[in-house]
């Protein structure tokens, strides 16, 4: 990382959720940075710590009542010791998150026009209605939903998984965060739209300058669309660097059984023609 | 070769009628249209398809959840779909399913023994304690320590819960396992066990296997064959190596083009190179 100023940089985080037997440690120490513009995927298993990190980001460890320690510096504030109010400005607005299920995300009973309104209601008070309904127009069909004149006064059941997700990028990406974090964006999705999924994110981050964080625990996803990647066990980050070297030549022993685990499609059948065994 | 064939579906299909208002005349969603394949004894045969193309449909009516509109299904020899009664309650024995979610195909109230009990009393004469080291056989068949067989469900993590449905499955000695989505529940590195699991029982029992899965790349390493679902058409059916590599129909080249992994994929070709 040759920036001399990361975009946001994440020094010794620790999260620690509140039990009936005490503090439990979720994120033990992690550290990471990440440059404008730049995509990370952050990858592990469930229970690793890695959603942990995205909510720490976020600042919604509040409802939680998680303590964290550490540092989390982003565009050069002192994230940890912001107020509630501050982060309201900032969150939405600087940074946005896209959830892995849309269906939640999304409130059932207000359209979907509405819905990628409330942004600019919330953060822009200046702007008309008229202003607002135009934005989320070209919003929609930025994301790719055709018919978008129609489909703005749709609620979300009206819509297919493949275009809630989008919406909820469009909502994300409203106000041109510097930072977006993706909580397994696709793992909901099939296939074919979990590629068209991918391919948008990454094209309108890259149009808008938007870093990237895609939390996943698939490395097949997260090595085709970033550069960096930080691999997280048990609330540790055990491996982290360009995703080429983590991928040909994986140092700690987590990552290789995470490789191992999913064997490349192409590698099976496919290549030998053998049978089983 | 005829002899080989265990299970041959010919012409099934499959509709639901949709309601379309309280007035309005219902329309027809055909899940499964016209779908042909036949599966080898001791062979493992992958279903590929989105969700909605009617993969699972077919794996419910093979083990006789759900009846199909037309068509016709034998196995091992007999008019399957015709089976009724006590027939029918003999023969599923041969036919066994293992589903998506091991949270929700397991009864939380039973203990281990008496899940495994259960086709146990119904399949074999066992009673008392041969009844209970056959289940106890069963667990470690799977990779489970025997001595945990009057634990309960939640005691288990996903991946040890799928293993005691592998080994529910197994106690009846069946020809046949339907495995649905069976790994897609669970966590990266306990796929990788399951399948592998699910591999080395097949090949030491002998026995075949309909595994449904969205996921082509594990349908590329445990199946020798395959059949690509699209929208209830099964568009193409042939060797997995065959199909993969080079795919006739548009639709399986969508779904191998959106496979994940290009660029590891890449890296490690240019590592054997």
């Amino acid at each position: 990382m040759v920036a001399a100023s990361p975009l946001l940089s994440v020094g010794n985080l620790t999260v620690d959720y509140p039990s009936r037997t005490g503090l439990i440690r979720a994120v033990d120490g992690v550290s990471f940075s990440i440059s404008a513009g730049s995509v990370l995927g952050v990858v592990g298993e469930s229970g690793s710590g890695k959603s942990s990190v995205g909510f720490a980001l976020m600042g919604l460890t509040d409802a939680s009542k998680a303590v964290l320690g550490g540092t989390i510096t982003f565009e050069g504030r002192d994230m940890l010791t912001l107020s509630r109010s501050a982060w309201r400005q900032l969150r939405g607005d600087r940074i946005a998150m896209v959830f892995q299920d849309a269906m939640a995300t999304l409130n059932p009973v207000m359209r979907i026009g509405d819905q990628i309104g409330e942004v600019f209601r919330w953060h822009r008070p200046e702007m008309s209605r008229r202003a607002i309904r135009a934005a989320c127009l070209e919003l929609l069909e930025r994301v790719g939903i055709k018919d978008a004149g129609r489909r703005i006064d749709s609620y979300p059941h009206q819509l297919s998984g493949g275009m809630r997700q989008r919406v909820v990028i469009a909502a994300a990406i409203a106000l041109k965060p510097s930072l977006l974090i993706a909580d397994e964006p696709t793992t909901a999705l099939d296939v074919t739209v979990q590629a068209q999924i991918l391919e948008l994110m990454q094209t309108l981050c890259r149009e808008q300058g938007t870093a990237l964080i895609l939390v996943s625990h698939d490395l097949d996803v997260v090595s085709d669309v970033c550069r960096d990647v930080v691999v997280m066990k048990d609330g540790v980050v055990v491996e982290a660097g360009p995703v080429d070297d983590v991928l040909m030549n994986p140092q700690h022993a987590y990552t290789q059984i995470l490789l191992k685990a999913r064997p490349g499609f192409g590698s099976g059948h496919m290549n030998t023609g053998a049978p089983h065994g | 070769m005829a002899d080989d064939i265990l299970l041959e579906v010919k012409g099934l299909i499959r509709s639901f009628a949709l309601s379309a208002g309280f007035f309005a005349k219902p329309r027809q969603l055909i899940a499964v249209n016209n779908v042909n394949f036949q599966i080898s004894r001791g062979e493992a045969f992958g279903l590929v398809g989105e969700s909605g193309s009617g993969k699972s449909t077919i794996g419910r009516i093979i083990a006789r959840l759900s009846q199909p509109s037309a068509g016709s299904v034998t196995f091992d020899g007999t008019d399957w779909l015709a089976l009724k009664g006590k027939a029918l309650r003999e023969k599923r024995r041969d036919v066994q399913m293992i589903f998506q979610s091991p949270y929700a195909s397991l009864d939380p109230r039973w203990r281990v023994r008496d899940l495994l009990a259960e086709p146990l009393k119904s399949y074999t004469d066992l009673t008392g304690s041969a009844l209970t080291s056959r289940a106890a056989e069963l667990m470690e068949q799977v990779g489970l320590h025997s001595g945990w067989i009057n634990r309960f469900p939640h005691q288990f993590s996903g991946g040890q819960r799928q293993r005691i449905a592998i080994a529910r499955a197994l106690a009846s000695k069946p020809k046949l396992l339907i495995a649905d989505e069976p790994v897609s529940a669970l966590d990266v590195s306990s796929q990788a066990q399951i399948l592998q699991l699910l591999r080395s029982i097949c090949t030491e029992q002998g026995l075949a296997m309909l595994f449904i899965s969205h996921d082509l790349s594990v349908v590329d390493h445990l199946c020798q064959r395959v059949g690509v679902l699209n929208h209830g058409i099964l568009e193409e059916v042939g060797p997995t190596g065959q199909i993969f590599r080079n795919p006739q129909s548009s639709y399986t080249r969508r779904l191998i083009e959106a496979v994940p992994g290009k660029k590891r994929r890449a890296a490690e070709g240019a590592m054997h190179a």
